[in-house]
């Protein structure tokens, strides 16, 4: 084939040698941060125009206003508070049962035969629909929101370890029972770190999941947390205060996202192609 | 498989290959070796002894067998029938390179190894002898596949092993590092002299390297030449060399002449 003229030929992207270093206010920041910033003065311009009621539609400002009164009052706090031990505590059972579960199937074969099928189907029932059957087992106290936040996490993080530690490259299996390795320490310097990356995408969605979790689960029987926080305001027609309980599930879903993109960074410092 | 260490037993100093004196002992003991793969036969009443200190070149066409060997001899690969001894202490250059990705290159010269086999300084000496000084702190991924292939190589020999057996690993290489890995290979060979198996598909590699040199085609070894003129005079022509290479592109199926590599049948 002979290239003529330049149809055939492509102009490839190029970058600087050093990449510049990332601005808090930098173009790129200002452009994201560009439609949040309409969206609020927007809002903020149909609730002070008078024409909707601000009964059912708070300014931004009522909004932040009782944001700051909930923080003030340490309301804020100690819902938080609870609400993120429930979530915590449900998202370690899951992602500890998810990983025991992924590990085993991943490498037995009998395991997989007995555990995994099973798996497959109790998957395919969303976990809202055990909501009504949890709470006739388990009542609606503490352990209703844990376990139905636990069961939420379990499979995001089973089927991602599962696929992690059944698709590592089987070269390197190899190059450790060359070089001597035991079947443990294949496993445990082996195959554990190298689907490590899988298991940390499921976490992520794990992390996820385990906020609408809470979600449902507050919407049960709501004696403490951000969702009693909410139901309350929503009975005495507070809409600030429903509105602002709705931001810090928004914030928690943002933190959610800082944290995996900090526990990827500090634990899979090798994914990154770059020359330390 | 019966993987046994018969080199485990103390033996006096061994003999370099130069030297005519007692053999040292057996690092590769097989005895009519059956190997197929469904109904495909690829090995077929293999016998092939290697000796430590031995330097035993492994040349054979595309898929006939001599990877399945080399991972037979390393305890990947179950063989069909036969009896088969292989010296423990063992190590392998895979056709790539073969590091985990998330251990950093000095972890990875140091895989099955505790620190204390292979103390820092010992690591910087070896990675500096394949070429790779300071690298220890480099992640696999940023590694060119050349830089990857001398890890593996410098992973290989850092536990002195009396079995090296190697696939084809400088084919990844430049002419340049190649020829630099050849005198590193001997120079280490020469040092610790492993009996070495070592597979290419280079006649002038294997007839540059080698003390013996096998071909293998249709489940058996077609040829086998021991090579005795020493190293040195190998780079230029020496007298039975052209037939060497005769011999052995012949045990591979190119007819002197009938061949596009214009280097072949040169020194003739
Ligand atoms: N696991 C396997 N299952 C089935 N066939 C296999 C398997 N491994 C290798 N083979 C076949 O065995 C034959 C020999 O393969 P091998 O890898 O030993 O060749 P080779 O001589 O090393 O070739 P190359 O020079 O291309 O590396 C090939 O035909 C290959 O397709
Ligand atoms: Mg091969």
């Amino acid at each position: 084939m002979t290239v003529t003229g330049t149809s055939e030929l492509h102009r490839l992207r190029t970058v600087a040698a050093v990449a510049p270093r990332r601005r808090m206010f930098g173009l790129r920041n200002l452009l994201r941060a560009m439609v949040p910033i309409a969206a609020v003065l927007l809002w903020h311009q149909v609730t002070t125009s008078g024409s909707v009621s601000t009964q059912f539609f708070p300014p931004p400002l009522a909004v932040g206003e009782a944001l700051v009164d909930l923080v003030r009052s340490g309301e804020l706090t100690t819902a938080l508070g609870t609400s993120l031990s429930r979530a915590g505590i449900g998202l370690a059972f899951g992602v500890l049962i998810g990983i025991a579960f992924g590990i085993v199937n991943g490498l037995f074969r009998l395991g997989e035969e007995i555990f995994d099928s099973s798996l497959q189907i109790v998957r395919q029932v969303p976990f809202i629909a055990m909501v009504p059957l949890f709470i006739i087992w388990f009542g609606i106290g503490e352990e209703l929101k844990v376990i139905i936040i636990t069961l939420a996490c379990v499979f995001p993080v089973y089927l991602n370890t599962y696929m992690g530690v059944r698709y590592v490259d089987p070269n390197i299996i190899e190059a450790g029972r060359v070089f001597g390795l035991s079947r443990p320490g294949i496993i445990f310097r082996i195959i554990v770190p190298a689907s490590l990356p899988s298991v940390l995408v499921g976490i992520r969605y794990s992390m996820g999941t385990a906020l609408l979790a809470l979600i449902i689960a507050e919407q049960v029987n709501a004696n403490s947390g951000i969702g009693q926080t909410i139901s309350v305001a929503a009975s005495a027609l507070r809409i600030d205060i429903v509105t602002a309980g709705i931001v810090v599930y928004a914030l928690l879903g943002i933190a959610v996202d800082v944290v995996m993109r900090l526990l990827e960074r500090i634990l899979l410092p090798w994914a990154r192609k770059a020359t330390p | 498989m019966t993987t046994s260490a018969p080199d485990r037993t103390a033996t006096p100093d061994v003999p370099t290959s130069q030297d005519p004196q007692p053999a040292p002992e057996l690092v590769v003991d097989l005895k009519r070796v059956d190997k197929t793969f469904g109904s495909k036969p690829i090995l077929a009443q293999v016998d092939l002894q290697i000796r430590r200190g031995e330097f035993v070149a492994l040349l054979g066409a595309s898929g006939s067998g001599k990877s399945t060997l080399l991972r037979i001899l390393a305890d990947l690969e179950p063989a069909n029938g036969g009896q088969i001894e292989v010296s423990a202490r063992r190590s392998v250059v895979f056709q790539d390179a073969r590091l985990l990705p998330f251990r950093r290159v000095a972890a990875n010269v140091r895989l099955g190894l505790r620190r204390a086999d292979l103390p820092d300084d010992d690591l910087a000496a070896l990675l500096a002898e394949v070429g790779l000084d300071g690298y220890q702190r480099r992640w696999p991924s940023t590694l060119s596949g050349g830089e990857g292939q001398r890890v593996a190589l410098a992973r290989a020999l850092a536990r002195e092993p009396r079995l090296l057996l190697l696939d084809e690993p400088f084919a990844a290489l430049d002419a340049l590092t190649r020829i630099r890995m050849h005198d590193l290979v001997l120079a280490l060979w020469r040092q610790h002299h492993p009996g070495v198996l070592f597979i290419t598909h280079d006649v002038d590699e294997a007839i540059l390297l080698a003390d013996r040199v096998l071909v293998l085609a249709d489940g058996g070894f077609r040829e086998d030449v021991a090579i005795t003129v020493p190293r040195e005079s190998r780079r230029s022509s020496w007298p039975e060399g052209g037939q060497v290479r005769r011999q052995l592109l012949a045990a591979l199926g190119v007819q002197d002449g009938r061949t596009d590599n214009p280097d072949i049948g040169r020194q003739a």
